[in-house]
């Protein structure tokens, strides 16, 4: 059932067995995981079904660390949250994303791969991706037909990415939330504050507001914050009435860790000395049957160990190289690349050969690019906080510090080498990237991912994290954590997948939970 | 013959004119010039890997202050080889001995950055070699 909170008189109390805050890719999958059944849930949702300016505003913040960070454009605050533009990329984390590596510091899930893999499982189909096939590549190429390179495997792998539509949650979850009679979705409804016992021990109600509309106020045995990577944690600082840090935040944690992908795109162009080679199985998206498919470079696990690197994927783009030059056409011949020969013949002629203009830039079209994504290393100095300036409700906004491991510079350096090596080995072609040209800067092109991880990080110690395994805050009975702020580490994958899954988990964690209480 | 046609591109490049008939042109080979003519004429672009070049002898501690000698003798060593034998070596042979020691190269992370990009250290010194002739 979907409500206009606008509808509700001033006072009015919301009365549930659970409430969720924040109706993104966390959140609806929650509530969905209850509809049919017995139990009561509350899913309160800041905007309404469409973008609406003066709702989004209470997202505004201020960016005061890496200039290239944007704090107001990548979320959305409207029913389905982010994933009403979210580019639909998906990939669960790998194994080694989850341990605790001793060349990263802050490193380590409480959780493994194995545990979260059941729920990977599940989460496929509603983030809407077909065959659970991400370690079998061979399953893809069969269908597809297209030549995969012929890597070192102790460098570089072939790995495979899966595209959603992508699915806008709110949008194909709509109906079947609205025909649900133990879910109430409240729209327009914007919590205020997450109020607690004297103790701050537990949660006993939220106040809520909408912006042309009443104060009401939502109760419940169980809340479950999933308003995203920032949001989480603001809701949490700001909820300081009988914690004055903030709830939660006796370690001084919440807000701390704040992650997003390194992006450089691209890291390095590759000047094809082959303008012939098929690299589609990398550059281009493939339908097979329901999905859609595309592949990517990773580095095995084994050099990550060996390299002491932290995980990053490269994706192949046709895009209009950087380089001023087609530099990788000068090695066709070495390369024994198929065809040169035309390229010999038709420069034979030539009284001054070498070098022609329209030639020039007929091959500089011959060319790849490698966009580098790589997983940031956990810095605890990189922050949200709360800042001095006020939102529509008189709330204090964000102040967003991202920062960066200046380590990390040396690991995308690390990756873009080992691309270029390989396209080199290859015969395919030679890289130019403004990191090769000065490997001590980040080059002009760094960009966060829009990825928001880490400000409600999950850890097995409360003295180094503030959610525990099943996502609940440390030291509050009956208040959970979903969505990308629990990721202690968030490897190279884009996070939507292990929302989604994490969120499945906490889900049938609540049910345990409820049902034994009921019992 | 492709490392014939590619000799007599980059003999025009250098100003060296083009080189009529066999006898000629392996004669020729056995110059320094023309040893190095040779070796650079696997090079497509060669205006480019001339521009190529000059940023490795510019950057490259080795390829710096080199010779034209040391620099043939550095190439040849790469792929096993000599003075002496080059005139007598086929030029598929030659052009297979140097694509096999680039790939060794990227394998080995023998490389060298120039401008902005990375080569293998075989190709870098060819295009400085060309830059050394001309």
């Amino acid at each position: 059932m979907l409500i206009d909170a606008r509808q509700l008189e001033q006072g009015d109390v919301i009365d549930a067995d659970i409430c969720i805050i924040g109706a993104g890719a966390a959140g609806i999958t929650i509530a969905r995981e209850f509809t049919g059944g017995s139990t009561q849930v509350a899913l309160l949702e800041s905007g309404g079904l469409a973008f609406d300016e003066k709702t989004q505003s209470l997202y505004q913040g201020e960016n005061i660390g890496l200039p290239s960070f944007d704090v107001d454009v990548n979320r959305l605050r409207y029913f389905g949250g982010t994933t009403n533009h979210w580019a639909g990329h998906c990939r669960p984390l790998d194994a080694i994303d989850f341990e605790q590596r001793n060349w990263i510091s802050h490193s380590g899930w409480p959780i493994s791969r194995h545990d979260l893999d059941p729920y990977y499982l599940r989460a496929q189909p509603i983030v809407g991706l077909g065959p659970y096939e991400y370690e079998n590549l061979d399953f893809w190429r069969n269908k597809i037909k297209l030549p995969e390179l012929e890597l070192d495997k102790n460098r570089l792998n072939t790995v495979v990415y899966n595209q959603s539509p992508p699915t806008r949650f709110g949008q194909v979850y709509r109906h079947e939330l609205e025909q649900a009679d133990n879910i109430k979705v409240y729209l327009n409804a914007n919590v205020l504050e997450i109020q607690t016992a004297d103790n701050a021990a537990e949660v006993t109600g939220l106040k809520l507001a909408c912006i042309d509309g009443p104060t009401f106020s939502a109760k419940a045995k169980l809340f479950i914050l999933a308003t995203g990577g920032m949001e989480n944690a603001r809701l949490l600082l700001l909820s300081d009435r009988n914690h004055t840090k903030g709830l939660g935040n006796d370690n001084d944690l919440v807000g701390r860790y704040f992650m997003d992908h390194i992006l450089l795109r691209p890291g390095a162009d590759v000047s094809l000395s082959d303008p012939n080679v098929d690299l589609s199985l990398y550059s281009a998206l493939h339908r097979v049957h329901d999905s859609q498919m595309f592949a990517i470079l990773a580095s095995p696990e084994a050099l990550l160990r060996k390299e002491r690197l932290n995980n990053f994927r490269i994706h192949l783009l046709r895009r209009k190289p950087a380089y001023p030059a087609p530099v990788g056409r000068i090695m066709s011949r070495i390369d024994k690349v198929h065809g040169t020969l035309d390229v010999n013949e038709r420069e034979a002629g030539q009284k001054q050969p070498g070098l022609d203009e329209h030639e020039l830039r007929k091959v500089g079209r011959d060319a790849i690019s490698l966009h580098m994504v790589l997983e940031p290393t956990p810095n605890p100095d990189s922050r949200i906080t709360l800042s001095n300036q006020t939102d529509f409700f008189g709330q204090r906004k964000l102040d967003v510090n991202w920062q960066i491991d200046h380590k990390d510079l040396s690991i995308c350096y690390r990756a873009m080498e080992l691309a270029a090596l390989e396209f080199g080995r290859l015969g395919l072609g030679r890289a130019y990237g403004a990191i090769f040209a000065d490997a001590a800067h980040w080059p002009g092109n760094l960009e966060a991912g829009r990825h928001h991880c880490g400000t409600t990080r999950m850890t097995g110690d409360p003295k180094t994290g503030v959610v525990d395994l099943n996502c609940k805050i440390n030291t509050v009975s009956n208040l959970y954590v979903a969505g990308s702020s629990v990721f202690p580490t968030i490897g190279y994958a884009n996070p939507t997948l292990s929302i989604v899954a994490l969120a499945l988990r906490l889900a049938d964690h609540i049910r345990e939970r409820l049902h034994g209480r009921q019992a | 013959m492709n490392s014939r046609r590619g000799f007599l591109k980059t003999s025009v490049l250098l100003g060296g004119g083009a080189l009529v008939g066999s006898g000629l042109f392996y004669s020729k080979l056995k110059h320094t010039r023309g040893m190095a003519g040779l070796l650079v004429s696997f090079l497509e672009y060669p205006q480019l890997a001339l521009t190529v070049g000059q940023g490795v002898l510019k950057s490259d501690p080795t390829a710096y202050n080199i010779s034209l000698e040391q620099m043939i003798d550095t190439l040849l060593q790469g792929i096993n080889t000599s003075r002496d034998q080059l005139p007598e070596m086929p030029p598929e042979q030659l052009l297979d001995a140097l694509h096999q020691r680039v790939r060794a190269d990227f394998e080995n992370e023998q490389i060298i950055l120039v401008n902005g990009w990375l080569l293998s250290r075989t190709e870098a010194y060819l295009c400085s070699l060309l830059a050394l002739l001309s």
